[in-house]
């Protein structure tokens, strides 16, 4: 019996919860429309024929270049502003700025509270009530991102915030260290590093996310994707996404190498 | 002494960003025209909508959708719909992530680990890796686009797209748990005759399995938010019913969908943590 | 002569099991005291309660006349008590200088401490300390790139700034060699013995007792078990301090 409880709430009972909820869905989903389209077939033989004649014309390279710049400029503000409010953000998540027990758990839950709702949106829905209500200009889609990774940013910095380790926070406390000097001299020092980190991982996802700002109108490589592919110029589509794959590629090996010489 | 100090990889990192970073703020701010986003756009052509709104329920003539039943009815219904989107998505990224990892792993392949014989085993390696990257490098949205451009929109076209994207993802977190893996175990597993399916049944699962399901349930959390901004585009779900909603300027009934989404998010996020906590 | 320290009949439970039982001392200001014993004595709990981190279940715990009780900790405490422990307790990440002046935290008010943490300003103070405990080539170094011993010695200096009237030491040459341990104990002689301050340590080697110290407080499962000036100290006392079975 006991053999059983374990078994039923331990590691395997995830396992055949997950594959069972996998199971039905795919036994619900409708696949009796998962067909190619009337036109599929030839375009699927246009999407591959691009693929075999990239345009890399001179006029084109210029169109993705100039494309991927405009990524990298929306990425780049929001993941700066992100940044900026998530930190003095975070100090208040992580409660550390209160020595009172009832204010530092009731600032703590409300302000998570407020972070999860802000991270359950997505950034594109984001993106599209604030073109809503401000119009569709590229400080509608840099704030769009910025907030909810702002959001990500603070829960998991207050994370890296609360779980240093406590004796050399104890000693500066001895040497009358106010909470907000702890913080500081203590817990900013010993976790700024999984911060970085952790930041710079951030930044890879928030350009890709700066990639598909089209969703709203605003320039960049999923623009120019979706414009080429309404004009059926798959050898251009191609391009964008080999500039895409190498923009998320360079940026994620500047982070790895961040990353190690950091660890040093 | 000193010049390896200034110029090491954070401080150059960090300027390198930083002129990054003003660079781009000066062409955003350039490019927005502050004066329309500070006087709040459209702003008002949605206050004016619910204004009517308003109007047309006090003089009896309809109710607003967050009012009427059959409307929450109808959101909880496509939830549902995105929910299992969802849940398709994530479940073929893994399966798929789960028969591919060990061929894409350095140690396992290029030790002659791996289930495929060398010099098999090292093309295949490559050729896993670069399709991990190409996959997680382009975004769930962009896959969506060339999906529906050859399929029907639906459930499999949405779950396809996410499923895509999650699968670089996850099939590089797995490959990259080999490879932190103590080489240690797997040698010594290896001398004491197991064939490599032995190693990799009884050396390398036991320690990714555990990694897999928590990077699956917290790629699920991703998924869910997503998956309603490919149901933009794939036709499904609350996705689609928002982008009607919106066309048609009924704000009330996009409250009703925003809602149910948070309220779904919420839940998946309740779910997988639990799920995690089991799994840990 | 003032007293450092006056405990009448001090407890300290936690949960159910005693750590600390009716101990009472005082322990005059400028006195220099060994505390032995063996570990789960109760050493590190009697220092916490002599260096207020913690308020006695039962009793009072007076630090210059003053009940711990109403000393909470912060500014005002870090005048009176300074402590060091067995490494672990400063800031890997931070430079040398910074973990030195974080000393004076108790002194300055936030801005002060934001200017100190991002310019070189009293960067005087922090030289002096340092060179006082034989490190001034090491100012900017970042501290994980210290040796233990050197860490220690980065501590002390951070005592030197804080300045205060008491030093509460636990274990503070645990983890080193025994050169590197005398020097440690020399340099906290250094700086407490001049200016007449009062040590309190926590060790667990009779050499050292006898070299550093002029009074010796044997305690074991939370109550003293002798307490007499050094010379009077023999191997017998430490050897009933820690045997497991009690012989009397």
């Amino acid at each position: 019996m006991n053999v059983v409880r374990k078994v039923i709430t331990g590691r395997p009972g995830v396992v055949i919860i997950l594959t069972t909820a996998f199971l039905t869905s795919v036994y619900i989903a409708d696949w009796n429309r998962a067909i190619p389209r009337s036109s599929g077939l030839s375009g699927i033989y246009e999407i591959l024929k691009g693929f075999s004649q990239p345009d890399f014309s001179q006029e084109f390279l210029i169109v993705a270049v100039q494309a991927t710049w405009t990524t990298i400029t929306f990425g780049t503000s929001a993941i700066f502003l992100a940044l900026v409010i998530a930190i003095p953000v975070s100090f208040l998540a992580s409660g550390t700025l209160f020595r009172s027990f009832v204010v530092r758990i009731t600032s703590v839950s409300v302000v998570r509270m407020f972070l999860a709702l802000v991270r359950s949106i997505h950034e594109l829905i984001w993106a599209w009530i604030l073109a809503i209500l401000f119009g569709f200009s590229p400080m509608s889609g840099v704030l769009a991102l910025a907030i909810p990774y702002g959001a990500i940013l603070a829960r998991v910095f207050a994370d890296f915030l609360n779980d240093v380790p406590q004796p050399p926070l104890r000693a500066l406390q001895s040497s009358g260290a106010s909470n907000i000097q702890t913080l500081l001299y203590g817990r900013f020092p010993s976790a700024y590093k999984d911060m970085l980190s952790y930041g710079f991982y951030r930044f890879e996802c928030c350009l890709r996310s700066a990639a598909v700002l089209s969703f709203i109108g605003l320039q960049g490589i999923g623009y120019q994707i979706e414009v080429s592919m309404q004009d059926l110029q798959f050898g251009q589509v191609w391009v964008l996404i080999y500039f895409l794959i190498a923009l998320i590629v360079s940026v994620d090996w500047w982070g790895s190498k961040l990353r190690r010489s950091l660890a040093e | 002494m000193m010049y390896t100090k200034i110029f090491s990889w954070p401080f150059c990192s960090f300027l390198l960003f930083c002129f990054l970073a003003l660079t781009s703020w000066t062409i955003v701010l350039k490019d927005s025209d502050l004066l329309e986003f500070f006087s709040g756009g459209s702003l008002n052509g949605v206050l004016d909508n619910f204004r009517h709104i308003y109007n047309s329920q006090i003089s009896g003539q309809s109710d607003p959708a967050f009012l009427s039943f059959e409307s929450w009815y109808r959101a909880v219904f496509l939830s549902f719909r995105t929910l299992l989107v969802s849940i398709l998505a994530i479940g073929l990224a893994g399966f798929v992530a789960l028969l591919t990892f060990a061929s894409g792993s350095r140690n396992l392949a290029m030790e002659g680990n791996s289930p495929i014989r060398r010099p098999f085993s090292s093309l295949i390696f490559y050729l896993l890796r670069a399709l991990y990257t190409v996959t997680r490098s382009v975004p769930e949205l962009i896959w969506a686009m060339l999906i529906v451009f050859t399929m029907q929109a639906g459930i499999v076209a949405g779950a396809l797209a996410l499923a895509i994207h999650n699968f670089g993802i996850l099939g590089r977190l797995c490959s990259e748990v080999v490879e932190n893996m103590d080489q240690r175990a797997i040698r010594s597993l290896r001398s004491s005759g197991a064939s490599s399916a032995q190693v990799v049944l009884y050396g390398v699962f036991p320690d990714v399995l555990p990694q897999l399901l928590t990077y699956i349930l917290y790629r699920w959390e991703v998924v869910i938010r997503t998956t309603v901004v490919v149901g933009f585009i794939a036709a499904e779900g609350l996705g689609r019913q928002l982008r009607l909603s919106m066309s048609w300027f009924h704000y009330d009934e996009v409250i009703v969908l925003l809602t149910c989404y948070v309220a779904l998010v919420i839940m998946v996020d309740i779910v997988s943590g639990f799920l995690r906590k089991m799994a840990a | 002569m003032t007293l450092a320290y006056r405990m009448s009949n001090v407890s300290f439970e936690l949960g159910d099991t005693k750590i600390i039982q009716n101990v009472s001392l005082s322990v005059d200001s400028g006195e220099r005291v060994a505390i032995l014993g063996a570990s789960g004595a109760g050493k590190t709990t009697l220092l916490r309660l002599l260096a207020a981190q913690i308020k006695p279940s039962a009793g009072d715990v007076f630090l210059h006349n003053e009940n711990t009780r109403n000393l909470n900790s912060g500014a005002e405490l870090s005048e009176y008590v300074g402590v060091i422990n067995q490494q672990y307790d400063l800031i890997q990440e931070l430079s040398v200088r910074n973990n030195v002046l974080a000393g004076n935290l108790g002194r300055w008010n936030i801005w002060r401490s934001i200017l100190t943490l991002l310019s070189s300003i009293d960067s005087d103070i922090s030289a002096s300390a340092l060179e006082r405990v034989g490190l001034s080539d090491k100012t900017h170094q970042r501290l994980s790139r210290l040796s233990g011993g050197e860490q220690q010695r980065v501590a002390v200096a951070r005592l030197i700034v804080q300045d205060p009237l008491i030093i509460i030491a636990d274990e503070p040459v645990a983890s080193l060699d025994p050169t590197r341990a005398f020097e440690i104990m020399s340099l906290l002689e250094n700086i407490t013995s001049p200016s007449n301050k009062t040590l309190i340590a926590a060790l667990h080697s009779y050499d050292l007792t006898t070299q550093f110290f002029e009074r010796v407080i044997g305690l074991k499962s939370g109550k003293v078990s002798f307490d007499m000036r050094v010379d009077h100290l023999t191997k017998v006392d430490l050897e009933k301090l820690y045997s497991v079975h009690p012989t009397d």
